[in-house]
């Protein structure tokens, strides 16, 4: 991998060079003001040198300048001092102190230098200069050179201490930016050989509960759904291949026996035949496309406020008759007032396909019973009978498509009105699912939020 | 089984069908014809805007998808147009919200393809009906000795006081209203219960068979009969 395809060693880097540069300002920074304060220091010595000099000119003569001068060299010590005091003629009439001044004329303020000292080796110097009397006048010189040390060991110690840190800083990044560059490649591998195996079931390692782990865990979640939807269309197409290859050669053998037959009332009743058939499967393909576009979200769905006990109370009253023509007795139980936010088309559908379900299956002289009721922000329909049930082991399959439990597939109905009724109450962010009834038969629970 | 039954075939009906693919135009046209329907094809939506426009038909027939203009922009154009011919959407958007767009762009009936031509055959006429009836302002319908009073939502049979349930009145009026026509159950659905879909057992049957036990089951000349694989029809004798 090349450093600059990498985002953590990036990061690292650009993270140093920030450090290094308010490091290099912090450095100029603190150099400066020790420099400064150190040197004002010194400047200050001069300052009061030159006052005591000059105090002692006038008070005690040139006798007691000297004598002053010698007990501040025996004080401070030769080599870090010079005075030197001149005539009016500018001749040297006294000089003391390891360092040799070059000056001769008064200057204002202080002036920095560098003079050789006795001892040969070159000093920095603050020199000040001053009047004595009419026509004398004198230099201070004091060595900068202890400052400098000073200001020396500091630069050393701020530099050594940055380079470590510096160096620390690099380790223990680069050492960061392996770990995470781990972990992305942990992602990287993982996902491309789920991408070159076509393996759906694979799932990233979730370690910990970092931001790695949550990220691990949804791309977990977006296999699990991929993968549903994948075995989904695998499944449908595996079961249209089954429903509707019986049909078309059930559908081909009677063309054929026709056309070979020939005969006005053969070839009508084929005609007719194939044309049931042919209902069948379109009514078989409709299902599917909506059941399809449901459960995708590709079905653009206008929702609005349905009185849902209305409707409930409608559809009873559509099916009694069907019910009691078939031997049924429909007991209904509907709150009022029941709201939801949904389509009522769809929702109609849903309870339609669970009543159709119940009239195909339920024998004569049982009962269908629907209830609902609001629990909550919920609201809790119950559609339930005295039929014969659905085994537990099939309750969850029966909502997958062209479950049928008559195995022969003798009896009516495609297998996917359950699917279809599924897909509308999951659109309608709601869940179905079978129990046992109190009935004897099967109890269908949808719970759907209240509006 | 499809029979021609023209309704005025004196003046016979031309319809303009709006459909791009040619084979499904024809035969279309065809089935019309059988019915004693005169008829026009446009292959997209400006021909058919320009067809539409230039000459008077009696019913348009619309597909959705077209190329060039689609169906419903060239209803909603006619329409702004102020021109008020029935139409009937063909689309195989089958869907519920695709329906409502249809009828406010300007459709006033819709039917998922593919379609029953007998399903077909009961719609046109009873839009026809519609546009040539004066639709609101009866009073009183009839058929035989059959009589539904609109405004005190009474039924009488040979003069004898029917009493049926609100839904049961409003079956009755609906297939008195389509008298001598074929009421599909797919029709009865949509407008006696509104719902835009299909249930999977005999609902709409049952009812018909309880309405039947009400209103003919007393009366020697049954008036409300089921017509073979197309739907019901009131009409007075066989």
């Amino acid at each position: 991998m090349k450093f600059r395809d990498s985002a953590p060693l990036r990061l690292v880097t650009g993270l140093l060079l920030v450090y290094l540069c308010s490091a290099a300002l912090i450095f100029f920074f603190l150099d400066y003001r020790l420099t400064s304060t150190l040197t004002k220091g010194v400047d200050h010595t001069l300052s009061e040198e030159r006052s005591m000099l000059q105090l002692q000119y006038r008070d005690n003569g040139t006798d007691g300048l000297y004598r002053a001068i010698k007990s501040e060299i025996e004080s401070e010590g030769s080599q870090s001092h010079g005075f030197r005091i001149l005539d009016s003629k500018n001749h040297i009439t006294y000089q003391a102190g390891g360092l040799a001044l070059p000056m001769v004329k008064l200057f204002p303020g202080i002036q920095q230098t560098r003079v050789e000292a006795s001892d040969g080796s070159t000093h920095t110097v603050r020199v000040i200069s001053f009047n004595l009397g009419k026509d004398m006048s004198g230099f201070v010189a004091v060595s900068m050179e202890p400052v400098l040390v000073l200001v020396n060991g500091f630069r050393q110690t701020f530099l050594l201490t940055a380079g470590m840190v510096s160096l620390l800083a690099l380790l223990l990044g680069i050492w960061l930016a392996r770990r995470f560059l781990a972990r992305i490649d942990a992602f990287n591998r993982h996902t491309n050989l789920i991408v070159q195996s076509g393996d759906l079931s694979s799932r990233m390692p979730v370690v910990g509960s970092d931001e790695f782990s949550v990220l691990a865990g949804n791309m977990n979640a977006m296999l699990e759904r991929i993968e549903k939807l994948v075995q989904g269309i695998r499944q449908v197409s595996d079961n249209i291949a089954h429903d509707l290859r019986t049909p078309l050669t059930r559908l081909r053998a009677d063309v054929q026996v026709a056309l070979q037959q020939g005969g006005e009332e053969a070839h009508k009743a084929a005609l007719e035949r194939v044309h049931g058939e042919l209902e069948k499967m379109q009514s078989i393909f409709s299902s599917l496309l909506a059941i399809s576009r449901a459960e995708s979200g590709g079905m653009p769905v206008k929702r609005a406020v349905v009185d849902f006990s209305e409707l409930l109370t409608e559809l009873v009253e559509l099916y009694t008759p069907s019910a009691e023509e078939h031997g049924l007795v429909l007991h209904a139980e509907v709150a009022d007032g029941l709201l939801i936010y949904g389509n009522r088309q769809l929702l109609a559908q849903i309870i339609s396909n669970l009543l159709d379900n119940a009239l195909k299956y339920v024998p004569a002289g049982s009962e269908i019973r629907l209830q609902a009721q609001r629990q909550e922000s919920q609201i809790k329909v119950v559609v339930e009978d005295g039929g014969p049930g659905i085994p537990p082991t099939m309750r969850d399959k029966v909502f997958e498509r062209f479950t049928r439990l008559d195995p022969s597939r003798t009896m009516a109905g495609s297998g996917l009105g359950l699917s279809l009724a599924k897909a509308f109450v999951e659109l309608h962010h709601g869940t179905i699912a079978i129990t046992k009834s109190p009935l004897g038969g099967s109890a269908f629970i949808l719970d759907l939020p209240a509006a | 089984m499809i029979l021609p039954r023209p309704l005025y075939p004196l003046n016979p009906m031309k319809i303009l069908i709006v459909e791009d693919d040619p084979a499904a135009a024809v035969l279309l046209q065809q089935g019309l014809a059988g019915f004693g329907f005169a008829s026009e094809i446009a292959r997209d939506g400006l021909e058919g805007l320009e067809k539409a426009r230039a000459e008077s038909f009696d019913l348009w027939l619309v597909d959705i998808m077209l190329p060039r203009l689609d169906g419903l922009s060239m209803l909603r154009n006619l329409r702004g147009e102020g021109l008020r011919t029935p139409a009937l959407i063909l689309s195989a958007l089958g869907e519920v919200d695709e329906r409502v767009e249809g009828l406010r762009a300007g459709g006033d009936d819709y039917l998922v393809k593919p379609y029953a031509f007998s399903e077909l055959q009961a719609r046109i006429e009873a839009l026809l009906r519609r546009a040539h009836g004066t639709p609101g302002m009866e009073t009183e319908l009839a058929v035989g000795d059959l009589k539904v009073d609109l405004l005190t939502r009474k039924v009488f049979r040979a003069g004898q006081e029917i009493f049926l349930k609100p839904r049961e009145f409003r079956l009755l009026e609906y297939l008195m209203r389509h008298a001598g026509q074929v009421v599909t159950r797919t029709m009865l659905l949509e407008n006696v219960w509104d719902y835009y879909f299909d249930p999977q057992t005999n609902v709409v049957d049952v009812h018909i068979s309880r309405l039947r036990q009400q209103i003919d089951k007393y009366f020697p000349l049954p008036l409300l009969h089921t017509i073979r694989g197309e739907g019901y029809m009131m009409r007075p004798g066989e």
